[in-house]
């Protein structure tokens, strides 16, 4: 009889459907996920909402937000926390030792009220504030706590993804309730950077790890402005204010974040008013939209980090820097950026962004020149060109493809690599490939120079994906890590930064530009250089 | 009732083959949690921590010997990316996508009528209007769900403001629920409608051609009785098989509706569980599709000897 026939096919055409739901589904978040990945931050000429008159500015009686969160935090455990979303709500559960100007992206005052660095580089004495107070009730914050946070980042037990960033620490010391003395193995001035309010540098509280433990992730205790008081998975998140915070009571009471993963439907729910603040918005279309509604303000953040092309040395034209050079001669990126992306994207010039106090344009700048491209393809016995394989997560976007056909005119065949995102972190972090792209936000120019370009990180190791080995740059790197003295300092990362743009292991293509929006009504946002916006500056104007 | 047990018989086998395949597609793709989780800028130390912190290190075949022998204990263990357990993602998802999918089949049915009266309008030679429905019909189903979505965001929630497209599910309060609900709901039925429309249509026309639709007739019964209380019970079979159908079909569809409207539906979960490789999820998420699939497909069954007892589950 039919039924039995009849199951088996109706289970093939669900199947089907369900397949091919879910790839037509797959493309849209697949760029979505792209641009989260992508970390915004403010920049000089970053903007944020504050107007001239904040100080005037008659609040709102209900000091409430509803902000636009892209996607869902995994967990907020310091030790494990990763992506954007998470540390921009983990950004005002926590405070680090220091914390980062949201300009210049430099360390500054945050649980430590001030510090000292012996000339060695090698000892950090870190003073603590007297008044910071645990959220929940869990007291006066101790150099303790400090200790217990750090060691636990560093015991492998912990398997934390940050523990290399704390490699360098020999012994960490509490002289007293306010004193916490971390030891280095090697003089290292940027450590400072590593014990900012971010990822392995926020303090957790040994009672409330252990009391949670596997739930910790979602229950986190900190001493920042604001506290965890609900989570509906995959829905909304609400902190409310800590008045307990060593800074003052907050004047904003309380965020609460809805989860909008799709672009458009982030953009209707801000202009029909669902949401006050929205963050992220990746793609052009709706920010040139969102740019003409005179009713909200775009918060932009731009060149808060630079989108490099990583050449793998080990492929055999590349070994040979007339290939590279050439490379760099081949595209327009500056007309690209201006065509398909004017608002995310800028032509870089540099392998660090320009917020950087260490950053120099006193480099090497290789301009659109498709002559010189060819002549020096020539040179290096590549006069009709070659072919090169450009690892690509997801299908290539629209400045990738003009970037495509400006080689084809120097003689460069580049084909695509498609894989999807975890795929694409696989291969990069082992180095299978001949092309690969990178974006990494970062405000400690060590994380960037020191990841690139030092041979102890060639991958698999680390971030060398173009496995760029030079003992003059390498001689230069930690010397500079070790110079207290400031010029001097800047004067090594330029001769660093010259070195690498005249041997061109990377590429430097676009700087990128992050934009949250929201309405004027809401004061002080300001998206800093890892993307992250702190609620504690914030006030909500009373308004219609 | 032998023939019914047999059937049921096979739903764990179904089930075992749907879980193994799963299993072995999903670590067939390229790329692990480990290195989605660690993220796009991690070291090679920072994935190895994760990779020995998620339990991935070890073998393929005893990785799945433990998570059958887990599923045997009813446990689908805990998320790679949350640590929450995903037996209770899975519940707080399910309501959302039944819903979604149980809404849209009872909207859908809509269609019967509308298939009964062209296929009325037909047998009266009134092709005109038979051939206006079928077209309407032929039109709604060529649309694509994402854009008709799109479509109803920009008009309804944008220029309208009828509708919210954010904001938390809370099933005590119904009427906001029913707003926020509405769009997808309505979406996900077009589709539905327009195939059961047409199949209803054709099974209909069927039915009043036969001989006791004309004796019938003649006899003097009411055309409305005809068509509703005689043709259309003989053209149901395929009308429920179509309805059967549709359910895994609006399944499918929420993958992708839930996603445009921001619903955390099981679709949602089942997507981010694949971008992420969040085995688990995944794993979890595919067998609770393939179990209401396999539920409704012994219940159309079951309903089929219901209908026409000239059927016989064998």
């Amino acid at each position: 009889m039919a039924t039995g026939n009849g199951l088996g096919r109706r289970n093939v055409t669900r199947r089907a459907l369900l397949r091919a739901a879910a790839t037509a589904a797959a493309a849209m978040p697949a760029a979505a996920a792209l641009a989260c990945n992508s970390r915004p931050s403010a920049a000089p000429g970053s903007s944020s909402s504050s107007g001239p008159s904040e100080a005037n500015i008659k609040l709102a009686d209900a000091q409430e937000l509803l902000v636009r969160i892209y996607d869902e935090p995994t967990g907020f455990d310091p030790a494990s926390i990763f992506r954007i979303e998470a540390e921009n709500v983990a950004v005002n559960i926590y405070s680090g030792l220091t914390t980062f100007d949201s300009k210049s992206g430099e360390p500054i005052a945050d649980l430590a009220e001030h510090w000292e660095i012996a000339p060695d580089a090698k000892t950090f004495t870190f003073k603590l504030r007297p008044n910071a107070q645990w959220q929940s009730d869990y007291g006066r914050v101790t150099s303790a706590d400090v200790r217990y946070s750090y060691e636990r980042i560093l015991n492998p037990s912990t398997r934390s993804s940050y523990r290399a960033e704390l490699n360098n620490v020999d012994a960490i010391e509490t002289p007293d309730d306010l004193t916490v003395v971390i030891k280095l193995k090697a003089p290292d001035v940027n450590f400072l950077y590593q014990v900012g309010n971010y990822h392995q540098g926020q303090i957790v509280k040994r009672e409330a790890v252990e009391k949670f433990g596997d739930a910790y992730p979602r229950n986190p205790v900190g001493t920042g402005p604001y506290k965890l008081t609900s989570w509906t998975p995959n829905s909304q998140m609400v902190l409310e204010a800590h008045d307990g915070y060593f800074r003052g009571k907050p004047t904003l009471r309380k965020v609460t974040y809805r989860l909008i993963k799709d672009e458009n439907a982030a953009e209707v729910a801000i202009r029909n008013g669902e949401v006050a603040v929205a963050m992220n918005f990746a793609l052009n279309e709706t920010l040139q939209r969102l740019a003409k509604d005179t009713t909200l303000v775009l918060l932009k953040s731009d060149a808060y980090a630079n989108n490099l092309a990583v050449l793998n040395l080990d492929f055999k034209p590349f070994s040979d820097v007339r290939v590279r050079q050439a490379m760099a001669y081949a595209v327009d990126y500056a007309s690209i950026a201006k065509r398909l992306a004017p608002l995310t994207q800028s032509p870089a010039d540099n392998l660090i962004p320009p917020f950087m106090p260490v950053y120099t344009s006193d480099v090497p700048h290789y301009g659109y020149n498709v002559d010189k491209a060819k002549e020096l393809l020539k040179a290096a016995g590549y006069p009709n060109g070659f072919s090169v394989k450009l690892l690509q997560g997801g299908p290539p976007d629209a400045p990738t493809q003009l970037r495509q056909s400006m080689y084809a005119d120097a003689g460069i065949k580049l084909d695509f690599d498609i894989v999807d995102t975890a795929a694409l972190n696989r291969r990069r972090g082992t180095g299978e490939y001949e092309i690969a792209g990178r974006l990494y936000p970062a405000v400690n120019p060590d994380t960037l120079l020191f990841g690139y370009l030092h041979p102890d990180n060639i991958v698999p190791q680390g971030l060398n994906g173009a496995k760029y080995n030079n003992a003059t740059l390498t001689a230069k790197l930690e010397a500079a890590r070790a110079e207290t003295n400031v010029d001097k300092r800047k004067a090594l990362y330029a001769e660093v930064e010259k070195i690498a743009m005249t041997d061109l292991p990377y590429l430097p293509m676009y700087t990128a530009n992050v934009y949250w929006a929201a309405y004027p009504w809401v004061h002080g946002v300001t998206v800093n250089k890892l993307a992250e916006a702190e609620w504690y500056p914030v006030k909500i104007e009373a308004h219609g | 009732m032998k023939p019914l047990l047999r059937r049921l018989a096979t739903v764990p086998l179904t089930t075992l083959g749907v879980v193994t395949l799963v299993f072995l597609m999903l670590r067939l793709l390229p790329g692990d949690p480990a290195s989605f989780i660690a993220g796009e800028n991690a070291n090679a130390q920072a994935v190895a921590a994760i990779r020995e912190k998620l339990g991935l290190n070890g073998p393929i075949l005893l990785q799945y010997v433990h998570y059958v022998g887990a599923l045997l204990r009813l446990d689908l263990g805990h998320s790679l990316l949350t640590g929450l357990p995903v037996a209770s993602i899975l519940k707080q998802s399910l309501p959302i996508t039944l819903t979604l999918a149980g809404s849209s089949v009872v909207l859908s049915t809509l269609a019967i009528p509308l298939g009964c009266g062209a296929a009325w309008f037909r047998s009266h030679g009134r092709t005109a209007l038979d051939h206006a429905l079928t077209l309407f019909a032929l039109g709604v189903d060529a649309l694509p769900a994402f854009w008709v979505a799109l479509v109803f965001v920009l008009f309804f929630s944008l220029r309208l403001g009828w509708f919210p497209i954010s904001g938390g599910l809370v099933w005590t309060d119904l009427p906001s629920l029913s707003l926020r609900l509405a769009m997808p709901i309505v979406v996900l039925a077009l589709a539905q409608i327009a195939a059961l429309a047409r199949v209803t249509r054709t099974a209909m026309i069927e039915a009043l051609g036969e001989d006791y639709a004309r004796t019938a007739r003649a006899l003097g019964t009411p055309e409305l009785s005809l068509v509703f209380h005689h043709a259309l019970r003989n053209a149901a079979l395929p009308v429920l098989t179509v309805i059967g159908l549709g359910f895994g079909r609006l399944l499918a569809g929420t993958v992708l509706i839930e996603s445009l409207f921001s619903l955390p539906g099981l679709g949602s979960r089942l997507l981010d569980g694949i971008f992420g490789r969040d085995y688990p999820v995944v794993q979890g998420a595919i067998l609770l599709y393939a179990s209401l699939f396999i539920a409704v497909n012994v219940l159309t069954d079951i309903l089929y000897t219901q209908a026409d007892p000239r059927v016989k589950l064998s």
